[in-house]
């Protein structure tokens, strides 16, 4: 079990993480935000004895996936009320926004493994690990999105 | 277009709410070992039959026991109760035995009417939610983010046997709006195949008790079904607390297991404001089964 102050920290840290991976998942802010609150609530209550950071984040992570499944499965049984103020992210310039656009465009199956690959820097087996597929379907799923992210952003 | 990316999500930042909602999270929960989350356990489990029945009465082909759930899938471990079904398999059509290809998948169909055809079943007979409106059904591809909708969801399991796939079980999801709220339904078979050696478990739920408190109602209908009405209350969901409950009706018909849903809340995302008339209201549907 954290401590308080472990938890702050851990909350500090990686919140962003469970909410982007959240995100990607959900597209929608206020569902993203619904399912990161439920995985910190969990990481508050957890009995898991971490070793380490890196522990932590993938645990984070995994849960975040998890998460993620369980609301989407069977969405009628969501527990979660959504917070108010949580709109879309506001980027800089028309190219970021294109990008994000493009993004969030992409089929759900990509999305996640894109984000866990590219922004985290896991490794294919460690995408795996965390989404429950084995690696050849992650590198598919790479590779396919790569490629669609490709036509898309050409196409514009 | 990697660095562009990354570039990207550098921007993306949860919100100030939330941020403070989980800061601040500590001073509104308590902890202790093995405290029961708010996680609803929607999935099958194997059940082992050691367990001590409820309620006076559980004679009958449906179960509701109390017991210790074993580690669930977000790793906690979990007391809580479990609905079972004692039922027999069912002879799915020709075409319905053709169409399963897999280990897993979820086929889509307009209406429960149409999946009835196509499987060779009688799912349910309800002269009280034909008289209601059908709403589609969402679900997801297991391992995917991608999510379905239809009028009727069957989601199929099967194992590899002599060299085809042989389905396990079916679980028919429909949904209906009333009156006042939404139910949902799910009915589970066990499917007979010729090539069916393996030793079938029941379809079963399982419920780790929340942190309101679980209460069972043995509730028999005018037509003589015995039904299992599991209340799961919650005095938190989300983080956020309040009054919640959900209703479980757990009944065996036709030789499927029956489920019949609803939640009680002040959200939107709930289906009935009153606990009193949703609980009124599924007993006036469970009376319609024959």
């Amino acid at each position: 079990m954290l401590t308080e102050r472990e938890y702050t920290a851990a909350a500090e840290q990686f919140l962003d993480m469970v909410y982007r991976i959240a995100l990607n998942w959900f597209k929608v802010p206020a569902d993203a935000e619904d399912a990161a609150q439920n995985v910190m609530l969990r990481l508050w209550r957890t009995d898991t004895a971490f070793q380490g950071e890196e522990h932590l984040r993938r645990w984070l992570a995994r849960v975040t996936v998890n998460e993620c499944k369980r609301i989407s499965c069977h969405p009628w049984r969501s527990r979660t009320v959504s917070l108010e103020c949580c709109g879309e992210p506001v980027f800089d310039g028309q190219e970021q926004r294109e990008l994000y656009q493009a993004v969030m465009d992409l089929p759900g199956k990509y999305r996640v493994p894109l984000y866990l690959y590219y922004y985290e820097g896991y490794a294919v087996d460690e995408v795996g690990e965390i989404m429950g597929l084995n690696p050849s379907t992650v590198q598919t799923r790479l590779a396919r999105g790569r490629a669609k992210l490709k036509t898309m952003l050409t196409e514009e | 277009m990697k660095k562009e990316y990354k570039e990207l999500f550098d921007q993306v930042h949860a919100s100030p709410a939330l941020r403070t909602e989980v800061l601040t999270m500590k001073e509104r929960h308590t902890r202790r070992r093995r405290v029961p989350g708010a996680a609803l356990i929607a999935a099958l489990l194997v059940a082992a039959l050691a367990g001590t029945a409820l309620a006076a009465g559980a004679m009958g082909l449906v179960h509701a026991d109390f017991m210790d759930l074993g580690l669930l899938t977000n790793g906690e471990h979990k007391e809580g109760l479990l609905a079972r079904g004692e039922v027999e398999p069912r002879t799915l059509s020709e075409r319905a035995l053709e169409r399963v290809t897999g280990k897993e998948d979820t086929w889509i169909f307009d209406s429960l009417e149409e999946a009835e055809d196509f499987l060779g079943l009688e799912i349910a007979d309800n002269g009280v939610l034909d008289q209601m409106e059908a709403i589609p059904s969402t679900a997801c591809r297991s391992n995917s983010a991608e999510t379905i909708t239809g009028g009727c969801l069957v989601d199929v399991t099967a194992d590899p046997l002599g060299g085809q796939w042989v389905p396990r079980t079916l679980r028919i999801f429909n949904a209906y709006m009333g009156e006042h709220g939404a139910f949902f339904q799910s009915a589970e078979v066990k499917a007979a195949h010729p090539n069916r050696w393996l030793e079938e478990d029941d379809p079963a739920l399982a419920m780790p008790t929340p942190d309101g408190g679980l209460e069972v109602e043995d509730y028999v209908t005018p037509r003589g079904l015995e039904v299992k009405i599991v209340k799961n209350s919650y005095t938190h969901l989300g983080g956020v607390p309040g009054d919640y409950c959900s209703y479980d009706a757990f009944f065996v018909l036709n030789n499927t297991f029956f489920d019949l849903y609803t939640s009680v809340g002040q959200g939107e995302q709930f289906y009935f404001k009153d606990a009193e008339l949703a609980l009124a209201e599924m007993k006036t549907i469970l009376d319609g089964y024959q």
